[in-house]
């Protein structure tokens, strides 16, 4: 932004646009005033009926009519406090050329890197690398666009671009405790922004907005800086250090200690969604471990199952096969005594 | 004298306030902001920064703007 051309360009731009909001704040006066008077209107049209119905001695209508009242006076209350605010705000003083022109001049001087984009009518300023509590987030880009100052009430006219992002670990789209998807969060600062905005006093836009990101709000942020760095864990999204983080041999995914387990018998970390359950001892096992028995197709750890059988499985074969030997022995017997007593009958 | 005030904590409103001849800036900074640190404000008359024993003049504009401000997440 050096030359006078374009200096002349964005103090006529913001010239245009604080005008236009002007008018757009009396626009919104007479839209309120305008549901006040239908308020009326409608509660002159109860207040019609609620005589209707006291004639006629209609107590039900009476009472109906009655609540219908009560809940409009409420809402017209409301409507009232609201006009009343905004006919008490002070008129804004439009700014002139001159009065732009300084303007752009003191952000010259006040910010070390500011831009113009002739094209996309962007007015941008670049802050020094902002660090909160010792967490490191990087400078950010100013960045308003003088086509949408117009719109200021309807949307944000600006967007804070973080130029060597640090974002918190649990989202991308967070680069700064108060920002997200480049939106800043005002809070505090909204009413002198927007005044600043609507009174074309540029420099004290930008200087607000810089305050904002050089100050952190601990009560109201989008992701604590406690909570800044660290990882996020695949399976609830809980940020933790990396000391508190294990990595899934299968999966390869990052889990906290609460998503991760290990297999009992090969002692590899699994996550939970790559664990299995031995169905036996419910002890969790790895897939490599874990195997099914050939008999009742149970999936066990190698602890219970011998011989591809479970252990239920085993039992009942080896009692089957004790049992098999018993009656072949009785059998033996049975038939050696048969024997004999054929032999001594002859 | 008149002098332009533009109070940038807050609602950022902007008034022709009345203020003694020889007014220095940082008395009246005290005056307006009493127990506030001027160190934790941006100060300028007629978009300048100034000494804080400069003395206020007629039709000045003096911007105080907060250094800290309090965001928030919606």
């Amino acid at each position: 932004m050096q030359n006078l051309k374009d200096k002349i360009k964005i103090a006529q731009a913001i010239q245009q646009a604080t005008l236009y909001l002007q008018k757009q704040r009396y626009v919104q006066f007479l839209k309120a005033l305008r549901h006040l008077t239908d308020q009326l209107q409608q509660l002159a049209r109860q207040s019609r009926k609620l005589g209707l119905a006291l004639d006629h001695n209609w107590f039900f209508a009476s009472a109906v009519c009655s609540s219908r009242i009560g809940r409009l006076l409420y809402e017209i209350s409301y409507t009232v406090s609201r006009l009343q605010h905004q006919a008490d705000r002070p008129e804004s003083q439009l700014p002139g050329m001159k009065a732009l022109l300084e303007e752009l001049s003191q952000i010259q001087q006040e910010f070390c890197h500011v831009g113009f984009d002739n094209g996309e009518q962007l007015l941008s300023v670049t802050t020094e690398p902002i660090v909160l509590d010792g967490v490191y987030l990087g400078p950010f880009e100013i960045q308003l666009s003088l086509d949408k100052l117009c719109e200021l009430y309807r949307e944000p006219a600006y967007r804070v671009i973080a130029l060597e992002p640090h974002p918190a670990a649990s989202a991308e789209e967070i680069t700064h405790p108060h920002v997200t998807n480049d939106q800043l969060c005002e809070g505090d600062g909204y009413a002198a922004i927007t005044a600043a905005l609507e009174q074309g006093r540029l420099c004290d836009f930008f200087n607000l907005v810089s305050s904002i990101l050089n100050t952190y709000n601990p009560d109201s942020p989008y992701v604590r800086l406690d909570d800044w760095r660290g990882v996020a864990c695949c399976g609830c999204g809980y940020v933790t250090d990396d000391d508190d983080i294990f990595m899934c041999s299968f999966c390869s995914n990052q889990f906290c200690g609460d998503c991760c387990t290990y297999c009992r018998s090969c002692d590899e970390s699994i996550c939970n969604s790559c664990a299995k359950e031995c169905q036996i001892c419910q002890e969790p096992t790895c897939r490599n471990c874990a195997a099914k028995c050939t008999q009742c197709g149970l999936v066990c750890c190698p602890s219970c199952l011998e011989e591809c059988l479970c252990v239920n499985c085993k039992h009942e074969s080896e009692v089957e096969h004790e049992t098999k030997k018993q009656k072949e022995a009785i059998e033996a017997v049975q038939t050696a005594a048969q024997e004999k007593n054929t032999a001594i009958e002859q | 004298m008149q002098i332009r005030f533009i109070d940038n904590e807050g609602g950022g409103f902007a008034d022709y306030i009345d203020v003694p001849e020889g007014k220095k800036v940082e008395e009246f900074f005290n005056e307006r902001f009493p127990s506030r640190n001027a160190a934790d404000f941006l100060i300028r008359v007629n978009r300048q920064p100034v000494a804080r024993d400069y003395v206020l003049q007629p039709n000045d504009r003096v911007t105080v703007t907060p250094l800290k401000v309090d965001g928030a997440s919606v």
